[in-house]
């Protein structure tokens, strides 16, 4: 388990982590969103050990990662910006990631090679941004790391590599219960990916869920009644937004959905439909409930 | 241990630079391989006995020293930049154990480099004629530049690790390097010009002076193997590698990854280096300044200084704003200028107190510190010279005339120079180095200027003293002695035994000289021309300085002369056929009766030298004259059978053993040499 405890983190006079405090457990999938600025890159850098926090501790099970190469050789960190030696190949890297890493798999990075489609003899300057990205992705998990950090990287890749990348991260989490953070500006991108969700603005996490509890949590009625009413009408129900134009009223609820389509069926509606949340809409509700506005933050 | 260093870490670093030493080592080797190749190719025209030494090897040595700052750039190349910084610092090893094990693979190179580079162009001298070298040479030349090469790397890594960017890393390296040297030797320069009394102890302060202006200059400490017999530089160089990478290996461990791009880690760094770059020049206007220097020069320096200090936040701020807005810490080097000029003039203050009396001085001693250790040439300085001048006398009237010299010079010097020196009553033959040892245990050190009467007086004193007779009469002893060069007879190169059992014999048969005979012989040496005498040659080390002497076997030195044909005697098979075929032809082809190793005869005649060297295409005889008219003259002793006018004889020949050379001065044979030598040439 990854433990970030207060966790501050200062360039010259500007904070760029502000006492984050976090749990990430063993085999998750944890996506970081945020605006630039926010804090993701430094985090992902703090618990990579690349940075000494100000404040604060992160501990992977209990030990602090910074100088220390034990936790060190467990995790691999993906940066936004790429670093290759210059002019090596694929087979260059893999060489000197295995004089790095104990846990380098030679027979991995051939066959994530293979699958990838990419020539491990050519030179990765010749290669494309999104192909870089796959050379990067491909050594880190042929480390078979029990921590793999993903700084933006899929933001560059195509829709069939990006699910490819996922498909073999996927098999990782479930066969060697890997550990894996990404970050991303898009939350659509990690939607579909992570299990864990967590929003980062101005160096602190200000709201972090399990996506599925997210999406299950929140959903919208879509409610059309005869008679004239207004909000009072639906008393204690938990709103998190109530919009009302003529006989329709649009809400969004927090809470069963079997339970409430029961208790709104007793007034009649004329229309009544309790509609699922996209994750970026449960985000703007629950954003907003806390106070902030949404699109601010990731927009 | 594993937090220190990483051998699959240490093995990838060897990796990562390989590209950086092929190159280097394919250029160094051939560069230094060159002149031995030269050699072995035109080896029929090397007719120069050639001693292999330590600055043979120069040409490995200066490159390999301007090549590390580039494997130091190419290997933390990854410093500058922040993708790669983030890389090396998320894997699984301590910044030490990077910082360790890079370090070592670079020096790996570096020092195979030197071996290759150093073995290569030693077996290829082996192949040479005529040369010879110690194997003691080996590893001392690859020592003494391999510590160089530390040394430079440490100037670099240190900058590397306080900067980010290509320029910032090679102009920190650069003033690390050179601004303390200049700013020191700007402080020596400015002290001497304005008092010539001021004795500079080159032993302390020897780096800082004119000699670091040589083009390897930052390395001169370590352009000679006298580095490793000299104490205070040794200390000096060991302190400086060591705060270097200490200090490199602590900026490396605190370093963060943004700190790529930038050209320093802070304003305060920055600062700091934005005044180290202009420091020197506002030194050198600070000296013209107290120099008097017409206002023109000075305000033109002034300019510069000040343009210097902005364009240099300029190129590295890249902000005209920026530049601007830091103008204002000009001060700091106003101050430092301030400084400088308190610590020039303190010095002054305290070299013209120095009005010491007879009765407070303990001893004094000419000693000439004048050369200092870096300087080739000491060459010629003698063993003698070295030995008597560092004779301390406490003879009264030496204290007086010293008392007097000081109150003289001190006068002229606080005169500004206004009054000329023989008006204090001097006529003045030059300065002179005194070392005064005061009884209150003070050793200083002056330069002062005499009159002739007054030096040759002192001169008398200190020679005609007990321990200065006894100096000027001794000998190098064994752990004094570094060398010895044979030359005279024979060019042929000694083994180290028969070199100290020759010297033995020459110890001797001078000891067997009364201390009168002993006398007359070293004043014998003092106008010799040498020529082609039979001599020993001596150099080595005495009380931190270098000399080299020689001295000339007389015909009553028997045991000597005994020993140097003993040991040659079994070498002259060659030459007696040689003679005897130059005796036989008396023609001008007398290559074809001549043996066919032969190559070359030197023959000295009625006082002058006639090379005849064989011709290798057609085997015909190539004659050289020094002056063509003399042919007749080089013939004539051959002609009219009157071979006694031969004063010398020189053969080169190709032998089992390699090329060699082999002479006969006749005047230095004994009887039943000159007998064998003359019945052979009359044959």
């Amino acid at each position: 388990m990854i433990q970030a405890e207060k966790v501050t983190m200062m360039f010259d006079e500007k904070i760029a982590l502000d006492g984050l405090s976090c749990q990430i457990p063993d085999g998750c999938i944890y996506g970081l969103v945020g605006s630039n600025g926010s804090g993701k890159s430094t985090f992902l850098r703090l618990i990579s050990g690349i940075y000494k926090p100000y404040g604060g501790e992160i501990k992977f099970d209990g030990l602090p990662v910074y100088e220390n190469p034990l936790v060190k050789s467990k995790l691999v960190f993906v940066s936004d910006d790429l670093y290759f030696l210059p002019q090596a190949s694929m087979n260059r890297m893999a060489a000197m990631y295995r004089s790095i890493y104990d846990t380098f798999s030679m027979e991995r990075f051939r066959n994530l090679t293979d699958t990838f489609g990419l020539d491990p003899e050519a030179n990765i300057n010749t290669f494309s941004k999104g192909m870089k990205r796959q050379a990067a992705t491909i050594l880190a998990l042929s480390v078979c790391p029990r921590y793999l950090f993903f700084d933006e990287t899929f933001d560059g890749l195509d829709p069939v590599i990006r699910n490819l990348v996922k498909t073999v991260i996927y098999n990782d989490v479930a066969e060697r219960n890997t550990t894996v953070i990404i970050t991303s500006h898009s939350l659509r991108e990690l939607e579909d990916t992570c299990d864990q969700l967590a929003l980062l603005h101005k160096g602190g996490i200000v709201f972090e869920s399990d996506i599925q509890n997210l999406k299950t949590s929140l959903f919208k009625v879509q409610i059309a009644l005869k008679d004239a009413y207004d909000r009072s009408l639906f008393g204690d129900i938990s709103m998190l937004d109530y919009v009302q134009r003529g006989s329709v009223a649009n809400f969004i609820v927090r809470g069963d959905r079997d339970e409430m389509k029961e208790r709104l069926s007793v007034l009649n509606p004329l229309v009544l439909d309790i509609l699922p949340l996209t994750l970026e809409e449960v985000f703007v509700y629950e954003m907003e409930a806390l106070g902030y506005a949404f699109k601010d933050i990731l927009m | 241990m594993k937090n220190f260093f990483n051998g699959k870490l240490y093995v990838e670093g060897l990796k990562r630079i390989r590209l950086t030493g092929i190159i280097f080592g394919v250029i160094t080797v051939l560069f230094a391989s060159f002149p031995a190749l030269a050699a072995l190719i035109g080896r029929d025209l090397m007719s120069s006995f050639f001693v292999l030494e330590y600055d043979s090897f120069a040409v490995p040595i200066v490159m390999m020293l301007f090549f590390t700052p580039a494997f130091f750039l190419s290997m933390f190349s990854f410093l500058n930049k922040r993708k790669g910084c983030d890389f090396y610092h998320s894997i699984p090893h301590t910044r030490g154990c990077i910082f360790n094990s890079f370090l070592a693979a670079i020096l790996t190179w570096i020092l195979g480099i030197l071996v290759v580079a150093v073995a290569l162009t030693t077996l290829l001298w082996s192949f040479c004629p005529n040369t010879t070298f110690s194997l003691s040479l080996i590893p001392l030349s690859i020592g003494i530049t391999f510590v160089g090469c530390i040394y430079v790397g440490g100037f670099t890594i240190l900058a590397l690790s306080l900067t980010g960017t290509s320029s910032s890393n090679f102009v920190v390296t650069m003033l690390l390097m050179f601004v303390l040297r200049i700013c020191g030797y700007l402080g020596i320069w400015a002290i001497e010009s304005e008092t010539r009394m001021f004795d500079v102890d080159y032993s302390v302060w020897g780096i800082f002076t004119g000699r670091n202006w040589y083009p390897a200059a930052v390395f001169s400490a370590f352009d000679s193997p006298q580095v490793f017999q000299n104490a205070s530089l040794w200390i000096l160089a060991s302190a400086t590698i060591l705060a270097c990478y200490g200090l490199a290996f602590f900026a490396f461990k605190k370093r963060r990854s943004e700190m790529a791009n930038k050209s320093a880690p802070g304003p305060v760094l920055q600062c700091i280096f934005r005044c180290a770059f202009t420091l020197p020049i506002a030194l050198a206007t600070t000296v013209f300044l107290l120099q008097d220097m017409e206002s023109a020069f000075l305000t033109i320096f002034v300019i510069i200084t000040l343009a210097v200090f902005f364009l240099y936040e300029l190129v590295t701020a890249k902000k005209v704003k920026t530049a601007l807005k830091s103008m204002w810490q000009f001060v700091y080097i106003i101050v430092c200028c301030i400084v400088f000029c308190c610590l020039v003039y303190g010095t002054i203050g305290i070299v013209h107190s120095g009005n010491y009396t007879a009765d407070e001085i303990e001893s004094i001693s000419l000693y000439n510190k004048e050369v200092d250790y870096y300087d080739y040439q000491l060459i010629g300085e003698s063993y003698e010279g070295l030995a008597v001048l560092k004779t301390h006398v406490d003879d009264r009237r030496a204290k007086e005339i010293i008392q007097e010299l000081l109150e003289i010079n001190i006068r002229y010097e606080e005169s500004d120079h206004s009054i000329p020196l023989f008006d204090f009553g001097i006529p003045r033959i030059g300065y002179k180095h005194v070392e005064i040892k005061l009884k209150s245990g003070r050793v200083i050190g002056r330069r002062l200027c005499f009159s002739e009467e007054l030096f040759n007086e002192l001169s008398e004193i200190v020679v005609s003293s007990e321990e200065g007779r006894a100096a000027y009469l001794s000998l190098p002893k064994g752990d004094e002695i570094s060398n010895f060069f044979i030359s005279g007879i024979s060019d042929v190169y000694l083994s180290e035994d028969e070199n100290w059992d020759l010297w033995g014999c020459f110890i001797r048969d001078y000891e067997k000289l009364s201390p009168e005979e002993q006398k007359e012989y070293k004043d014998s040496m003092k106008n010799m021309s040498l020529g082609k005498r039979t001599y020993i040659g001596v150099s080595g080390r005495v009380d931190g300085r270098n000399f080299r002497s020689k001295y000339y076997v007389p015909a009553s030195f028997e045991e000597t002369n005994r020993m140097l044909y003993s040991i040659l005697s079994f070498r002259r098979a060659d030459a007696k056929a040689v003679i005897e075929a130059i005796t036989y032809t008396k023609s001008g082809e007398l290559w074809k009766e001549m043996p066919e190793n032969v190559m070359t005869i030197e023959l000295t005649c009625k006082g002058k030298t006639y090379i005849w060297r064989r011709n290798q295409q057609n085997h015909e005889a190539l004659y050289e004259y020094r002056q063509m008219q003399e042919l007749s003259a080089f013939i004539l002793p051959f002609m009219e059978n009157d071979p006694t006018m031969i004063e010398e004889v020189f053969i080169k020949y190709d032998s089992p053993v390699g090329t060699q050379c082999i002479g006969f001065t006749l005047g230095n044979m004994n009887a039943e040499e000159r007998e064998k030598l003359e019945y052979l040439l009359s044959k």
